[in-house]
């Protein structure tokens, strides 16, 4: 009886089964398999080496690469649940024209990446038309070059990408907080305790789960974000805000070369897994505390 | 009971489908059609699949290009009853997924039959073997009219494989009011910058292109008027720029970014400026010249702005560069070769399909019989002219994006600071190297 039971959990999952292993698992296999290649598009012949290899990790500009995007990743990861966690607290507030803020939030999150790109571009533009720079002048600061200085750009791009995840972090923060017994703060209440208290003794633990999940999710997503960098600054100026999904790009799709792409994205799961993995021990590390 | 029902519903949709295409097959012969996604006769027996940049269909968003296309349409399928065309449209800023996409599908077996092919992706399709060789379709004046920059690209050991449909080149523009007299040489533009600086103007003494593919595009021409190559076309387009003189022509042409940025003759935005962008600059008052694709002459006010060749390392020397469009052909299948080719020459290359179009587009013909035509006599076409005896294609090898993805990277890294330029020379040429030895 109960092997029949699990036959049927099997055949239940058989779909799932399938859908995972052509369009993850496969991909993910044929990516390693091709950096262990020389693969270019448009050529049909190619031989296994480990050449691609040797190639991205003697290029001096690699450690610039891996730089900027621990610098991207850390800071938008930040930012994005810091901005995050004060926009869902301010909606759980439920004051007058949090609507609107929800509209705003999920917005800028659906706004395509491309799109985000091209519109902070024009806002940081040092040009006449730069609405940032016009609204530091009209304050008697000086320009800003932002897209043509290295630390500036790179910033710019963090900006434009906290801008664009911070919707989602909120929405999902704000979940969180609505599914917070109220007692726990009548509790607290009675208990004497004051709003910074309620905060860190009560809301804080509690939204902890969700902070390590949104934390997993946004350090994924951002690891693989090169639409909005790429119409913002194409990983200029030179390689000052090139991070490793866009070096993917780079040589997959503008210089053909297949191999040297699925090295670069060899490097990007490993960074995710990296991430993943230690917020996951710290995650556990916490449940044991 | 139910499970019958359903097949028995799911066999008669079927069949009425299975019908009613029959009986559209059995009706009279449909009318020609024209369309942003289909051209000539539906039904007819041979059956081609296009790739077209949508800019270069009646997708396009000008209302008298739009009107052309359909004109142009519709009289070749008067003229061809027995082809057909399905047309699929290349959007613009998506050349580099769509070439890739449509390479990968031709090593697959599964292209399109003919398609508009950027130049600079020629060498790619010559090096996978994708493309049907079309010297039987061609005349007289298919052979001898296209100016000779069309034939190193669409031509390999004495064969043709492409038709090249619109050029475009690049300017120097100058503001008239400004400098009557435009620099002829580098030296020439940091004058301009001194002259600028001293009487307290805000204006930008120069601008060029620096984004994107365009960086090279807007590059090369300095570098190749110093006699310098990029590939060795005998050698198998083995990478030289690296090499003796082609390396201190690259190190030089840096070096006069470098020099102008560090002069502040040029700003360092320029990486953030397509050909639209300093057109914009230009119209809006705040550059005293500019380098810039020959279509923009058209955006600005003709009475202040003076065009023509591009300053040069030194005197008595001219250079350019050619960008633009070719029509690739992918059939295997003769037939559909020769109605591929046809279609193409009719719509878009021979010598009235090309008069008429391309002033609509702001591009420039690729055949001297339209450009020596009377319609074409006139200041800015006979500069054009001039222009196209000086300048070169980009080189007709898979490596070239390689070179254009590092130019744009390298004055990159000048405008945040690099200053050491021969070290970006070495960089570049160990790479593209490594790539060529790879293959």
């Amino acid at each position: 009886m109960k092997k029949e039971g699990n036959f049927k959990l099997v055949y239940w999952f058989l779909p799932l089964a399938v859908i995972l292993v052509f369009f993850y698992l496969y991909p993910l296999a044929d990516a390693i398999r091709l950096s262990f290649t020389n693969t270019r598009i448009g050529k049909l012949d190619s031989v296994y080496t480990v050449r691609s290899y040797i190639r991205v990790f003697s290029d001096p500009d690699l450690l610039i690469v891996l730089r900027n995007t621990l610098v991207f990743v850390v800071f938008t990861v930040f930012f994005q649940l810091f901005f995050g966690l004060l926009v869902g607290l301010l909606l759980e507030t439920q004051l007058r024209g949090m609507g609107i803020l929800k509209v705003a939030m999920i917005t800028a999150w659906v706004v395509p990446g491309v799109i985000a790109g091209i519109t902070w571009n024009i806002m940081f533009s040092s040009s006449a038309w730069g609405v940032i720079n016009n609204t530091f002048e009209l304050f008697g600061g000086n320009r800003v070059p932002f897209m043509t200085r290295p630390a500036t750009a790179l910033l710019a791009t963090i900006i434009t990408n906290v801008w664009r995840g911070t919707g989602f972090s909120g929405i999902l923060q704000y979940g969180a907080l609505r599914g917070i017994d109220p007692q726990l703060y009548e509790a607290a209440d009675i208990d004497g305790a004051n709003s910074r208290q309620k905060f860190f003794r009560v809301t804080l633990p509690l939204l902890k789960p969700m902070l390590m999940i949104n934390l997993v999710l946004i350090t994924i997503a951002t690891v693989n974000t090169y639409d909005a960098i790429w119409s913002l600054t194409q990983g200029g100026p030179g390689i000052a805000t090139t991070v490793l999904s866009l070096q993917t790009y780079k040589s997959t799709f503008l210089r053909m070369n297949l191999a040297q792409g699925a090295v670069y994205a060899v490097l990007m799961i490993v960074s995710s897994i990296v991430f993943t993995t230690i917020y996951l021990r710290l995650m556990k590390g916490q449940d044991h505390a | 009971m139910k499970k019958m029902l359903l097949l028995i519903a799911m066999i008669s949709l079927i069949a009425m489908s299975l019908f009613s295409q029959g009986s559209e097959d059995s009706a009279a012969p449909a009318a020609p059609v024209a369309s942003a996604t289909e051209a000539g006769t539906p039904g007819a027996p041979i059956k081609l699949r296009a790739l077209i940049g949508s800019w270069n269909t009646m997708a396009a968003t000008v209302e008298d290009r739009k009107d052309f296309y359909e004109k142009q349409l519709l009289a070749w399928a008067e003229r061809h009853p027995d082809v057909y065309v399905e047309i699929e449209g290349i959007p613009g800023g998506t050349t580099a997924q769509a070439m890739t996409k449509l390479i990968t599908a031709a090593l697959a077996g599964n292209p399109h039959d003919f398609a508009n092919i950027d130049s600079q992706w020629v060498g790619n399709f010559h090096e996978a073997g994708v493309l049907s060789p079309i010297d039987a379709y061609l005349d007289d004046a298919d052979k001898t009219q296209f100016f000779d920059f069309t034939k190193m690209v669409t031509m390999r050991e004495g064969r043709q494989y492409g038709l090249w449909a619109e050029t475009g080149l690049l300017l120097y523009y100058w503001n008239e009011n400004i400098s009557p007299e435009p620099p002829a040489v580098w030296e020439d533009v940091f004058a301009l910058n001194d002259k600028l600086k001293k009487s307290e103007s805000d204006m930008i003494p120069f601008l060029t292109i620096a984004k994107g593919a365009s960086a090279a595009f807007a590059f090369l021409p300095f570098y190749w008027a110093q006699d310098a190559i990029l590939f060795d076309p005998a050698d198998n387009f083995r990478p030289v720029f690296g090499e003796g003189r082609n390396r201190e022509a690259m190190i030089k042409t840096l070096n006069f970014y470098r020099d102008l940025l560090a002069a502040g003759a040029m700003p360092p935005e320029i990486i953030s400026y397509e050909h639209n962008e300093v057109a914009a600059e230009a119209k809006a008052g705040n550059a005293a010249s500019f380098i810039g694709g020959s279509w923009l002459l058209g955006q600005l006010n003709v009475e202040d702005w003076g065009y023509g060749s591009l300053p040069m390392y030194k005197e008595g020397v001219e250079s350019n560069i050619y960008g633009g469009w070719t029509f690739g052909f992918l059939a295997k299948d003769e037939r559909k070769l020769e109605a591929s080719v046809n279609f193409v020459k009719e719509v878009y290359t021979d010598k009235e399909a090309m008069s008429e179009r391309l002033p609509l587009h702001g591009y420039i013909p690729v055949r001297k019989d339209v450009l020596s035509s009377e319609g074409f006599n006139t200041p800015f076409y006979n500069e054009i002219f001039k222009q196209l005896e000086v300048g070169r294609a980009r080189p007709a090898t898979s490596l070239y994006p390689d070179v254009e993805v590092l130019v744009e990277v390298a004055i990159g890294k000048i405008v945040a600071g690099e200053t050491d330029t021969a070290k970006l020379v070495d960089q570049m040429f160990a790479d593209v190297s490594a790539a060529y030895n790879d293959r």
